[in-house]
């Protein structure tokens, strides 16, 4: 069974067409800088069968519509060499509110569901369910999976996941203010593949589970194999500081920007979205890996790039250090996605000084950490720190072809 | 040095008659509606005069020494105690805006103490002056200051003054048990709106309270920690103003929603009671996730603290914490330090103001406890 695999991130459309069983990759690629034009042009990058493409392909893609059908296209073209034929489709969506508490086919009687999670996350959740109203559309009589990221974090226990609010408030109907956790679907992934490392079975498995991408991050206390708490909250703007995104802000200073935009939610999201997190404290880029060029090459003249690289990596620590108590003695802290693969200053500054708590980073190995996965604790470590790259879109395929096994 | 320390609050001012020299206790008292109408004067010039009347009937043989008033933000500004000179005064009258309910009955106060008893030196203690050097990776928050009208939005910390006792006192139990290097402190007060700070030697890394008290951990009525996102989306489906929200978030959330009835932070931590359960995990489970963050930022802990006028609900929460910490390795004791808040602010004053001391002349250059305009 072949299952094309659509993960929608805010800028991006990732894709795999993944042969079921035996997680073999046919067609991986992703529409990199869907949107308004930018210093450098939209493109897909892809591999067939694991070989890169000659050269991506470069047309405009001004939203996820347009990603999309560029790489149907694609696809199209790749079919008729025999090698893009479609069985099911498999998609990421972000947020599954209250009503998806598990992953799901969708169907004519959970289609309004669907929708009606559009503006749980308007960064997400829009393009997510528009590709897949036009697969339905385009390939009727295929079955399509509903993969959420915030399904591995049902299991989040009442005492992180209640706001001390009005129990009114906290029932009304529409609203669901709760607390309900990203990137589940990651945090899960890197997890088996940690038990798998360590040679323990899921369900045994504690850890604190750091994504930290180029755009979002969040971190994930693990017990048993199950989510108890995620750092993102009832939207993906709580937590950790990221690239756009505020993570943490006292309620006051969204109230103090709500009242200057006269009461205006729609002015004040963007905001906080976009206008904030490592690009808000840097005042020059949203990438971390540029923040932390500029501070160490800093002469002085410009501060900024420093504190904004510390204010980053302080509330990763902080919250590292809070996990370490929700989830007792970790047998594993794991770093993937983007930054959590490939910035070792990141996982030194966040993890290092940590052997009250069992974890010893060994330098030369964090600075090693290359061929992932990889292990970089110190020898003797009782707490290992494990480099492990994700694969959303791995997991996506395995869950659809679950489910329609089922 | 016998003081009179006055801590004023919407609807009342509290006052305590600090002797420590003649070994009589503290003795304390509320004033009712002491605000005029206004709300920027004291009711009637005569208050502090009357005051400082009882304090004699009180404590005959005491000369009274001076006022020390208790200021809930000194923005950074203030790092310690000042006396209240011309140029104190005007520095603090700039920071009304960021704290509007507190510091114009502050100012009301001193002004009246000028009126009434003009011989009576006056010092200003903050609460927020023990966190004014916190690092600036623990103070800012991840928005561009040029979003926010002041252009900056820090983290201030609100019970500094028990902090800053309970953790001296800490420091000091371990000195006595042979402990060289700077203490690794958590201090958790538990006021009616609880904050945690992870101090190093004498210097907090962080603190739970935010650029206001509303963040950090549930409140009595406050709702602590809150995503954004829920902000926006009480205004964008509720269609509710910031007021509204903020009245919300302020008075009707934390441990009373939680609980839905009103309830204090010691009832909720002592009581095993089946109607408190969601807001005592709730509040217990904020509280480990500050200290685990304090733990993770000083990279390791000796002691544990319990201070606030509940510092006594420190024996129900310390055994649970203590065992959930221990899982995650550090072994440590905790212990619950019981102050007066009339006393920490008399002990602060007494590093200002002489006995006998006179009102300092008007003074262009910066008093000691403010901060120079060059200084972060």
């Amino acid at each position: 069974m072949n299952i094309l695999v659509f993960n929608c991130g805010s800028s991006s459309l990732k894709f795999r067409l993944v042969q079921m069983p035996g997680d073999r990759e046919r067609v991986a690629g992703e529409a990199q800088r869907i949107g308004p034009p930018t210093a450098e042009p939209s493109r897909i990058v892809y591999h067939v069968d694991g070989q890169p493409a000659d050269k991506p392909v470069q047309v405009p893609m001004a939203d996820h519509a347009a990603a999309f059908g560029e790489v149907m296209k694609l696809l199209a073209g790749l079919k008729s060499d025999g090698r893009g034929g479609v069985d099911a489709i498999g998609h990421r969506i972000a947020h599954g509110g209250r009503t998806f508490v598990r992953h799901a086919i969708v169907t004519d009687a959970n289609l309004p569901d669907l929708l009606a999670t559009a503006e749980l996350a308007p960064l997400h959740n829009p393009p997510a369910i528009a590709i897949v109203q036009e697969c339905r559309r385009i390939y009727p009589t295929l079955p399509q999976a509903l993969v959420f990221d915030t399904v591995f974090h049902a299991t989040i226990p009442p005492c992180a996941r209640t706001y001390a609010l009005p129990a009114a408030l906290g029932s009304q109907a529409g609203l669901g203010l709760a607390k309900y956790g990203f990137h589940g679907t990651s945090h899960e992934y890197v997890a088996r593949q940690a038990a798998k490392m360590l040679g323990k079975p899921m369900d045994q498995l504690n850890a604190v589970s750091c994504h930290l991408g180029s755009g979002g991050a969040s971190l994930c206390a693990i017990v048993n194999g199950k989510s108890v708490d995620n750092t993102m909250g009832y939207s993906t703007l709580q937590g950790l500081v990221m690239s756009t995104r505020c993570g943490d802000l006292d309620p006051a200073i969204t109230l103090g920007l709500l009242a200057r935009s006269l009461g205006d939610s729609r002015k004040v999201e963007p905001l906080l979205s976009r206008k904030c997190g490592v690009l808000g404290l840097s005042g020059r880029s949203a990438d971390i890996r540029d923040v932390l060029a500029r501070a160490a090459t800093n002469d002085g003249t410009d501060d900024r790039q420093h504190v904004a690289a510390s204010i980053y990596c302080w509330r990763i620590r902080k919250y590292l250090g809070a996990y370490f108590l929700v989830v007792g003695r970790p047998d594993a802290v794991i770093f993937t996605d983007t930054i959590g693969e490939t910035v070792p200053a990141v996982r030194w500054a966040v993890a290092c000084d940590m052997a009250t708590l069992g974890l010893t980073i060994d330098p030369a190995r964090n600075n090693g950490a290359t061929k992932l996965p990889a292990d970089i604790a110190a020898e003797g470590s009782p707490v290992r720190a494990l480099v492990i790259a994700t694969n959303e879109e791995l997991s996506i395929a395995q869950y659809s072809y679950a489910l329609l096994s089922a | 040095m016998n003081l009179i320390v006055l801590n004023p609050s919407q609807r009342w001012l509290a006052y305590g008659f600090v002797c420590p020299g003649d070994g009589r206790p503290v003795t304390l008292g509320k004033v009712e509606n002491y605000r005029g109408r206004d709300r920027d004067e004291v009711a009637d010039d005569w208050t502090l005069e009357r005051l400082a009347r009882t304090f004699h009937r009180t404590c005959p043989d005491a000369r009274l020494d001076g006022l020390a008033i208790r200021v809930p933000f000194g923005g950074s500004e203030f790092d310690g105690p000042v006396i209240a000179t011309p140029h104190v005064v005007a520095k603090l009258a700039e920071l009304v805006p960021h704290a509007p309910l507190h510091l114009p009955a502050v100012l009301a106060l001193i002004d009246a103490a000028r009126i009434s008893l003009p011989d009576l030196p006056v010092a200003l203690v903050f609460e927020t002056s023990f966190f004014v050097a916190l690092p600036p990776r623990e103070r800012f928050y991840a928005i561009d200051p040029d979003l926010l009208d002041d252009g900056a939005a820090r983290r201030y910390g609100y019970h500094g003054l028990f902090h800053q006792a309970a953790c001296a006192h800490a420091a000091a139990a371990l000195r006595k048990a042979g402990a060289n290097s700077p203490a690794k402190i958590l201090s958790i007060c538990l006021e009616p709106g609880p904050e945690v700070a992870a101090v190093l030697g004498n210097s907090p890394l962080t603190v739970s309270g935010g650029t206001t008290p509303l963040e950090g951990l549930p409140g009595e009525t406050s709702c602590g920690e809150m995503d954004p996102g829920i902000i926006l989306d009480l205004c964008r489906i509720n269609g509710w103003g910031p007021e509204q929200i903020n009245t919300v978030l302020t008075r009707q959330s934390g441990l009373l929603g939680l609980a839905g009835r009103s309830v204090t932070l010691a009832e909720v931590l002592t009581s095993d009671s089946d109607e408190l359960r969601l807001a005592r995990d709730v509040e217990r489970y904020r509280i480990l996730l500050a200290v685990g963050a304090g733990i993770g930022a000083m990279g390791g802990l000796d002691a544990i603290v319990f201070s606030g006028r509940y510092s006594a609900a420190g024996q129900s929460l310390g055994p649970w914490l203590v065992e959930r910490i221990s899982k995650a390795g550090p072994v440590v004791e905790y212990s619950c330090v019981s102050s007066s808040l009339e006393i920490l602010v008399a002990a602060q004053a007494g590093q200002v103001i002489e006995p006998g001391d006179l009102p300092r002349p008007a003074a262009n250059k910066p008093a000691k406890g403010l901060r120079r305009a060059n200084e972060s």
